[in-house]
């Protein structure tokens, strides 16, 4: 009789355990998603939320792994997933248009509110499914859209090995976190249609070809910024004067988005159109900072122009308040070219003058906008400092490897593998020149 | 991969602004309130002692307000400049044009 109530005590301090047990890791799973809510905010990119979520998500249940899928521009299905989905499986997912016949893609689509296959006599309507789960090690798929505007903006995508059904809490975490990232989905679309529109303007505002200029080589780079916003605003550009002169042109629009891209576009032709009319530096800058302070109320830029006599051998600079190029030579240390300086275009300032420089052949000037050097946390004119060593390193490790002279490619390339920097903000251009007139 | 979006104080004084820490893309705008309309009715002081940091967005702002000044017969003057802020200005032709008292 006794043991019979203790017994009967016993089984309900147990449930009592377990039911305690299931609030705390309850409450601890809330402040996981509470998490999860707050470090997707911070990411700028779908694929940056996804991986958040999918880190989030797999601390959070008990499953054999997570996936989150969202489609790209070109219908084809991109998936962020955790270590332990099968490599093979991962490899399958690489190109997967958004038409395939799997859950996954048909929630994607919106065809599906959302999947729950608890076992896999439910797999039955995927033939792809049922011929791959084993590989995946799948015996049970969730598949949870996560709202967008007219399909999902993502889907979360859990697997067990076994058959599992959805517990009450579960459900509830599920609900609560997809509710958690949503914002931040959503934000991300936003940024990433941004970039997308500024990179197709940027790339279409920027010279396709640049004119053969006789007496010198010239090599050019464009590069977005690294982050998800810093797309637009730098431009370079070649205008042949006649056969003895040629413009060499860089500038950079205040600003980075589509609005900056489309403002560059009309600087850069604006400029060009008074440079091949006067052929003269500080006066095109002068007609162009009018034409834009009376016609525009915001649109600011800075701009270095350059016109190079091929046969004086020497190179006549005007700058709007753009940084001044570097000269370098074989042998010789990189220094800075002094440019007739005055404000940016659209200040309506005016004031602008411009300086005569040899140009000496086999010299190499380099004009890149700010992005090629910019480091907040250093001095303008320690930046530019380092600038010039990097260019003299490169130059010392081409000339050791047999290099006769300085080529306009080392450079660039040196630039470029400066510019791969993940850390790097904003965008960049350069443009680089040789004189090679006479001996080649 | 996330910036931490950069911060700017503003406050008012007697003879217009005093600001503090950096002008970029993420707070410039902050500023262009600040001055439109331009405060107060006689000559504007931006105190910029405290600014680390500023690029062409500042830039940009701080010419709209001086070509506006100018157009009312006023004076924008921008005050204590830090050393990097000044050397911004000069680099951006900008030394000759703009009003700028002590530079540090």
């Amino acid at each position: 009789m006794l043991s019979a109530i203790e017994d009967e005590l016993r089984l309900e301090a147990d449930a009592l355990r377990a039911q305690l047990g299931r609030e705390r890791r309850a409450r601890e799973h809330r402040l996981n998603i509470n998490r999860l809510g707050a470090e997707t905010s911070g990411q700028v990119t779908r694929e940056g939320v996804a991986e958040v979520l999918v880190s989030g998500a797999s601390t959070i249940f008990e499953c054999r792994w997570v996936m989150v899928a969202f489609v790209n521009s070109d219908d084809v299905v991109k998936i962020v997933h955790s270590p332990e989905v099968p490599s093979t499986i991962v490899q399958d997912w690489s190109s997967v248009p958004l038409s395939t016949l799997v859950p996954i893609t048909d929630v994607l689509r919106g065809d599906r509110a959302a999947c729950e296959l608890v076992d896999r006599s439910e797999f039955f309507p995927w033939p792809d499914l049922v011929a791959n789960a084993e590989r995946a090690d799948c015996g049970s798929l969730f598949v949870e859209p996560i709202p967008g505007g007219d399909r999902p903006a993502a889907v979360v995508v859990m697997a067990w090995s076994d058959a599992h059904e959805l517990d009450e809490l579960e459900r509830e975490l599920i609900t609560e976190m997809v509710d958690a990232v949503t914002p931040a989905f959503a934000r991300s679309m936003n940024t990433e249609v941004d970039r997308e529109l500024a990179t197709t303007l940027q790339n279409s505002l920027l010279p396709a070809h640049l004119p053969e200029v006789e007496g010198l080589d010239i090599a050019t780079r464009y590069e977005a910024g690294r982050t998800a916003q810093d797309v637009g605003g730098d431009w370079y550009d070649v205008i042949r004067l006649d056969d003895q002169r040629s413009t060499i042109v860089i500038g950079d629009v205040v600003g980075h988005d589509a609005l900056a891209a489309a403002e560059m576009g009309q600087v850069r032709h604006v400029l060009a159109a008074h440079l091949l009319a006067t052929g003269d530096p500080s006066e095109s800058l002068r007609l162009t900072d009018h034409y834009f302070h009376i016609r525009s109320l915001n649109t600011m830029a800075t701009a270095l122009v350059m016109v190079f006599d091929s046969v004086a051998a020497t190179i006549e600079l005007a700058s709007a308040g753009h940084l001044s190029p570097i000269m370098a030579e074989l042998g010789a240390r990189s220094v800075v070219v002094e440019s007739g300086l005055g404000p940016p275009i659209g200040s309506g300032l005016g004031g602008y003058c411009s300086l005569v420089q040899p140009f000496p052949q086999d010299a190499v000037l380099v004009a890149f906008t700010d992005g090629v050097i910019e480091l907040r946390d250093e001095t303008i004119d320690d930046s530019i400092d380092e600038f010039c060593r990097a260019v003299d390193r490169a130059i010392e490790t081409a000339s050791r490897g047999g290099q006769q002279q300085v080529t306009v490619d080392v450079i660039v390339d040196m630039i470029a593998s400066r510019l791969a920097d993940p850390d790097r903000t904003d965008d960049a251009a350069v443009i680089v020149c040789r004189n090679h007139r006479r001996d080649d | 991969m996330s910036e931490s979006p950069s911060r700017l104080d503003i406050e008012i004084t007697d003879g217009g602004l005093s600001v503090a820490g950096e002008i970029d893309a993420h707070t410039c705008d902050d500023l262009a309130s600040a001055l439109e309309p331009l405060p107060g009715s006689g000559d504007v002081r931006i105190d910029m002692a405290s600014v680390q940091f500023m690029d062409s967005s500042g830039l940009r702002v701080l010419i709209g307000a001086h070509q506006r000044a100018d157009a009312a017969e006023r004076k924008l003057i921008i005050e204590r400049p830090s050393k990097s802020v000044f050397r911004i200005i000069e680099i951006s032709g900008l030394a000759d044009h703009l009003h700028i008292a002590n530079p540090a």
